[in-house]
């Protein structure tokens, strides 16, 4: 008996088995929506941190309005 | 979404997976009904009664996440400034960091404003007008350099885009907050492995919220640390390797390697995982008693082992591939500094390697680094009693004889291919426990380090030890999670302020 018998004859790990079209529409669906409840919360997240997270005293506003660097990128130590 | 019967695989409708706790007069997992199609494993796509269950699931870790960030913001002593350095380096660079390379400005900046969980170090002032990198840990020089970039380019894909919405002052809090997903992701990775193996959606997600809500993986999944995949990294995997093993079609064997591979170049310590599929698919395939380890067919790609050998092979080659890679051309013979150097340094040592390996055999335990917040006796107490979970699944998995094996879900006349999966898993935790995690133990510690490797390099056991538990616990023993899941999020709040 080849493999691929022994996959779809017998009972097993990997026997994904088969679905119709409709049923893959409502499985891409699903993960669609996972996906979307996973930025959603992430989302949520953010503007929650940004309200319960203090801002040390003195941080720049941001990146850019930091000093330069004071060697080069990539510079080797010493 | 596939009918409640179709992906639970009972094909009768009459099997344990339709109900959430079996009835209350009849056992909890029936036998097999006489003459029915024997139940299969299936992937385990969310469906819509799955939907409560991850929303709450994911509510909970996210909130969670957020709450311990709010108490610690500290630079992490598990080398965050190096992890977010390398995510800064991406962004404002444009380029991975290379060996000797020295801190970026915004990621000292956030470290000087932030500080350090370790007070005792010096730093400059966060308003200082310039930051000088020698003056950070190990003299402003990464030690990052040569990491694999999964975890880093996902977290800045991630947290670029957060920046900019949000109008957060630097990457920190955004890079925070995608490990913070990853995490969460973890959890609902492992919510639908326990629930593949036919436990109910609420014990699963207790399980699920178990293995996450313990003070160990909220201190990974709240900090810029790779180690926030090992949830997912854990769980996915086993979800790949139990939907392609059994499949003879290259496209599976690529699929299952591309996984790997991925897993692979996460960190390192990681490469453990495709050795740990590799293992456990031998031990299926010589437990079964129809291929010996010296047939050839044992080995042919037309053999199931043979098949996810080569996935493994490729999985593992490539991240191996990316470390030697760095080793050979990212500026051989530079001198770094005296801590690198160190690490560089050491000559093979079996004895050091014997020492430390057993770390390995306890995810959850050593020094955790833990924040004062998350510092108390019943987050220790829950966090050792996780552990010992984890390892009883994975070493009761690998001790429990055949005949115990044969449960209503195996069914009569299994032949080669046919396994149940909460013993795969439970193979592919003890695999995990036993031998792929102690092996890259003992590799990097005897090889080049100068202190143990802490016990977090092997946290992507937690959700197999915990899978592999609700293979062979029962439905009705499964149920103990659900007060052990209050407890987690009960003191885990109480200790974060929400009272």
């Amino acid at each position: 008996m080849s493999e691929r018998s022994e996959r779809t004859d017998r009972p097993g790990v990997g026997t994904s088995g088969r679905s119709g079209d409709g049923d893959r529409h409502r499985i891409r669906l699903a993960w669609l929506l996972l996906a979307a409840l996973a930025l959603a919360g992430l989302l949520a997240c953010a503007l929650l941190a940004r309200h319960v997270i203090k801002v040390p005293h003195g941080y720049p506003r941001s990146a850019a309005a930091a000093p330069a660097a004071p060697s080069p990128a990539g510079a080797p130590a010493r | 979404m596939t009918s409640e019967s179709t992906v639970l695989g009972t094909g009768t409708g009459t099997g344990p997976g339709d109900r959430e706790h079996g009835s209350a007069t009849g056992p909890a997992v029936p036998g097999p009904v006489p003459g029915a199609p024997p139940p299969r494993w299936r992937f385990p796509h969310p469906r819509r009664r799955d939907a409560l269950p991850i929303v709450l699931l994911m509510a909970i870790v996210m909130l969670s996440g957020v709450l311990l960030m709010r108490h610690n913001m500290t630079f992490s002593r598990t080398d965050e400034l190096e992890h977010f350095d390398y995510v800064t380096s991406l962004v404002d660079r444009h380029m991975i960091p290379r060996k000797g390379d020295l801190y970026t400005q915004q990621a000292i900046r956030a470290q000087a404003c932030y500080r350090y969980q370790i007070t005792s170090a010096p730093l400059p002032a966060c308003d200082a007008p310039v930051l000088d990198p020698h003056d950070f840990g190990n003299s402003g020089v990464t030690s990052a350099g040569g990491y694999p970039p999964v975890y880093y380019t996902a977290t800045t894909l991630v947290a670029v885009p957060l920046q900019a919405l949000f109008g957060f002052n630097s990457l920190y809090v955004p890079a925070r907050l995608a490990s913070l997903l990853w995490l969460a992701l973890g959890s609902v990775a492992t919510y639908l492995l326990v629930r593949s193996l036919r436990a109910g959606r609420w014990t699963a997600c207790a399980v699920a919220l178990v293995a996450t809500l313990g003070p160990y993986m909220m201190s990974q999944g709240t900090t810029v640390n790779p180690d926030s995949l090992s949830l997912l990294a854990g769980s996915g995997t086993a979800l790949a390797w139990l939907h392609w093993r059994g499949d003879p079609r290259l496209r599976a064997v690529l699929g299952l390697g591309f996984t790997l591979a991925v897993v692979a170049l996460v960190k390192p310590n990681f490469m453990a995982v495709p050795v740990a599929v590799v293992t456990a698919e031998l031990a299926l395939t010589l437990e079964s008693g129809r291929r010996g380890l010296l047939r050839r067919r044992t080995w042919s790609l037309g053999a199931p082992f043979g098949r996810v050998l080569m996935s493994g092979a490729l999985g593992a080659g490539l991240g191996a591939l990316w470390m030697l890679a760095f080793m050979v051309l990212d500026r051989p013979g530079l001198t770094v500094n005296p801590a690198t150097e160190k690490m560089g340094a050491r000559p093979w040592s079996t004895d050091l390697a014997l020492r430390w390996t057993p770390g390995s055999y306890s995810p959850l335990g050593g020094d955790p680094f833990f924040v004062h917040v998350l510092d108390h006796g019943i987050l220790i107490w829950f966090m050792s009693l996780v552990n010992l979970l984890v390892v009883a699944g994975a070493v009761g998995a690998a001790l429990l004889s055949r005949r115990r094996q044969v449960t209503a879900w195996q069914v009569g006349s299994a032949g080669a291919a046919a396994v149940e999966p909460g013993r795969a898993v439970g193979y592919l935790a003890a695999a995990s426990l036993l031998w792929a995690a102690p092996m890259m133990y003992a590799i990097m510690a005897a090889g080049h380090r100068f202190i143990p490797y802490p016990n977090r390099y092997s946290l992507f056991i937690v959700p197999l030890g915990l899978a592999a538990l609700a293979g062979f616990a029962g439905r009705a023993r499964l149920r103990w999670f659900l007060p052990l899941a209050g407890v987690a999020v009960l003191s885990y709040w109480w200790y974060l302020g929400v009272r």
